[in-house]
């Protein structure tokens, strides 16, 4: 799974553009969290990864204009059993850093958030 | 384009008319278009504006001939037409234009603010419609950001990797009262620096290859870099291989030129690429119809590739070497003397052999010997530009391309009707330069109308009209590829075009035989306005080479092949 974050300016068509290009381009939605901030629109977004370089699509979405910054993590699923769904894997972020919980992160396996 | 210094009015001006002054502040000249309820309130202001607005017939022509006059001047084309069909009439050309780098601003009216999401009359989401085929876009609802919008439309379209932006212009909007601000233009953009390792990298792997190809692309005349790379190309020694729009970069009669390169491309130069060692990719993008089939694309080659646009390098072959930014910048320091006669040898070779021939037996017109005959007696510095189909892959092949913008062809999209509206946007800007159109019985009718544009405005484009009475390239490939089940493909009722021209007040001839061709392309080169040439071709005539879908660029059909190979037994 590929994980992107970005931070949108708040003009008309800014986010509709955005999920059209990663649709268009291949990388099938997952969960989407979005909210206003005084720099713009942070969105992160989880996507599922194919065969194609995330690393093409993040050029791709840094070309938008209404992008201000982007930024793509690959993560990685793992299955918890104590969450509310016992199905639901929670995402953990993996960085050149090391392993970070990511527990706000969590989706049922049909991609909509739990 | 160089911005304009204007005078700022004391008192608030219509919107409309702050529109008009931003674009004449960008220094447009000529605006293709066609009005409706929606833009009225421009098309008033217009009248007391230094513009020239040429009145298309079709909102599609508008874009199309904004789109030609662009690719060719450099400037930012402008077209523009009201809302709902009127807006989306323009979203082909909008489309090709996309696909094809153009920088291009097109505007369109639209209902106004309070009834916009309401389904109002001739109301669409043409901001929705063209969010995938547009570099950006705007819905200008504050009449205090008209003029801003504008600039910002132009700079992003010229910016970079050029390309189409829509500006969405509501009618209350147009017509609200507005502060005028005075407009400075915007510092130009720092240039990309130069990435000196990948620079080096990228020398390293010149200087140490043995099979070295340059494969270049319209980027280098996106970039104006024509001159650098037909320096380096000669300092170098490498051969060259070009995509349908690089054409040009280097002459077609170039000793170093191979030709094009993928489904109609020559065998030298799909030869040339499949045994290449070193791929130096030049403002070009791996698509699809230069590739062939890409896991089996140039399979021993490195690549070194060169863009402005960071999102194209890599997406679709991994680069060993990326170098991103001004090609006018980067080409000159890839300067360095391979060791490659061996090399040189061998693509001077399969050119030789890749020559096509002009002595296809018969009285009937042999339309690839027509358009090269054509283009050795045109002005050497005619313009051509193309429909799509059989007759754009044979202006491809056997044209005599001298320079990159002398040869308008739709690349991306392939749109059928952009011949003849590109044409006329290429004479308008560039009146004294000679322009060609070469276009098909299927194109033609897609955008005939503009023949009383022509008329209207004494456009002084010549058309060559190839004529096979087929949807010829569609009924190639059901020909090869779908066992001659000819569907939908047989044009043998199209109307009389000579008479069709003649109706809109065009000069026209016709000709179906060989002895006819000399003497009718001297008449169509010297005629002072429009004129369209009426040729008959054989409506079994074949593009070759080709190289099936899906399949490697070494496999290319060609009867050709088997006759050479008849006649080097024979001898």
């Amino acid at each position: 799974m590929l994980e992107l974050t970005l931070t949108l300016a708040p003009v008309e068509g800014a986010l509709l553009r955005l999920l059209g290009l990663i649709e268009r381009r291949g990388f099938p939605l997952g969960a989407i969290q979005s909210r206003p901030t005084p720099a713009g629109l942070d969105v992160r977004l989880t996507l599922a990864a194919d065969d194609r370089p995330g690393d093409v699509l993040l050029r791709q979405v840094q070309r938008l204009h209404d992008v201000r910054q982007a930024r793509m993590d690959f993560i990685q699923p793992q299955p918890v059993a104590h969450l509310r769904r016992a199905a639901a894997p929670v995402f953990t972020r993996v960085d050149a850093a090391g392993t970070r919980d990511s527990q706000t992160l969590t989706f049922p396996a049909g991609g909509q958030p739990a | 384009m160089t911005a304009q210094a204007h005078t700022v009015p004391d008192t608030p001006i219509r919107g409309a008319d702050a529109l008009l002054r931003a674009l004449v502040a960008q220094g447009v000249d000529t605006v293709f278009g066609y009005p409706g309820g929606a833009i009225m309130p421009v098309y008033d202001a217009l009248v007391d504006a230094p513009i020239r607005h040429i009145l298309v017939r079709h909102e599609q022509g508008a874009a199309l001939a904004a789109n030609g006059y662009a690719r060719h001047s450099g400037k930012v084309g402008v077209c523009m037409a009201t809302s709902g069909p009127g807006a989306t009439n323009l979203v082909t050309g909008i489309a090709d234009a996309w696909l094809d780098s153009v920088p291009m601003v097109a505007i369109t009216g639209q209902v106004p603010t309070a009834l916009m999401g309401t389904d109002a009359f001739q109301e669409v989401d043409i901001l929705g419609i063209t969010l995938p085929i547009v570099k950006h876009s705007f819905v200008i609802r504050d009449p205090a950001r008209i003029e801003a919008t504008v600039h910002e439309a132009f700079r992003i379209a010229r910016e970079g990797r050029p390309g189409p932006v829509l500006i969405d212009f509501p009618k209350d909007v147009a017509t609200a009262q507005v502060p005028v601000t005075p407009f400075s233009p915007p510092p130009a953009p720092a240039a990309e620096p130069v990435d000196h390792n990948a620079v080096q990298r990228a020398r390293s792997l010149i200087q140490d290859a043995q099979r070295p190809l340059f494969y270049t692309g319209y980027g280098v005349g996106l970039a104006d870099a024509q001159p650098q790379l037909r320096a380096l190309a000669k300092s170098t020694g490498i051969p060259v291989v070009s995509t349908l729009k690089g054409l040009g970069g280097l002459p077609s009669e170039d000793e170093q030129f191979l030709g094009m390169l993928g489904m109609h491309g020559t065998r030298a130069a799909n030869l040339a690429v499949q045994g290449c060692d070193l791929l130096i990719c030049i403002g070009a993008r791996f698509d699809d119809r230069a590739t062939g089939k890409l896991a089996e694309f140039a399979p021993g080659a490195r690549v070194i590739h060169l863009d402005v646009d960071p999102a194209e390098v890599s997406k679709l072959r991994y680069a060993n070497v990326h170098l991103v930014g001004d090609l006018r910048q980067l080409l000159p320091l890839l300067d360095c003397r391979p060791q490659i006669s061996e090399w040189v040898a061998q693509c001077a070779q399969w050119r030789e052999q890749s020559q096509p021939r002009y002595d296809a037996p018969g009285e009937d017109i042999y339309a690839p010997a027509l358009l090269r005959r054509l283009s050795e007696i045109a002005p050497p510095e005619t313009v051509v530009a193309c429909d799509v189909g059989q007759h754009q892959m044979w202006v491809a092949q056997h044209w005599l391309h001298r320079s990159i913008n002398q040869h308008l062809t739709s690349g991306g999209l392939g749109t059928m009707g952009f011949g003849l509206p590109a044409a006329m946007g290429v004479k308008l800007g560039s009146p004294d330069t000679p322009v060609i159109c070469v276009s098909g019985d299927g194109s033609i009718l897609m955008n005939v109308q503009e023949l009383a544009t022509l008329r209207r405005y004494g456009i002084a484009v010549k058309t060559v009209l190839l004529d096979n009475s087929r949807l010829g390239m569609v009924r190639q490939w059901q020909e090869l590829f779908f066992d001659e089940r000819y569907s939908e493909t047989d044009l043998s009722d199209n109307p009389d075009f000579t008479e069709v021209a003649r109706a809109f007040g065009i000069a026209a001839a016709s000709i179906e035989r060989r002895d006819q061709v000399e003497d009718a392309l001297a008449a169509l080169l010297a005629a002072d306005g429009p004129f369209l040439l009426h040729v008959r071709i054989d409506p079994q005539a074949n593009v070759w080479p080709l190289v099936p879908p899906n399949t490697a660029n070494q496999h290319m059909l060609d009867p050709a092949d088997s006759d050479r190979s008849k006649e080097t037994s024979d001898a």
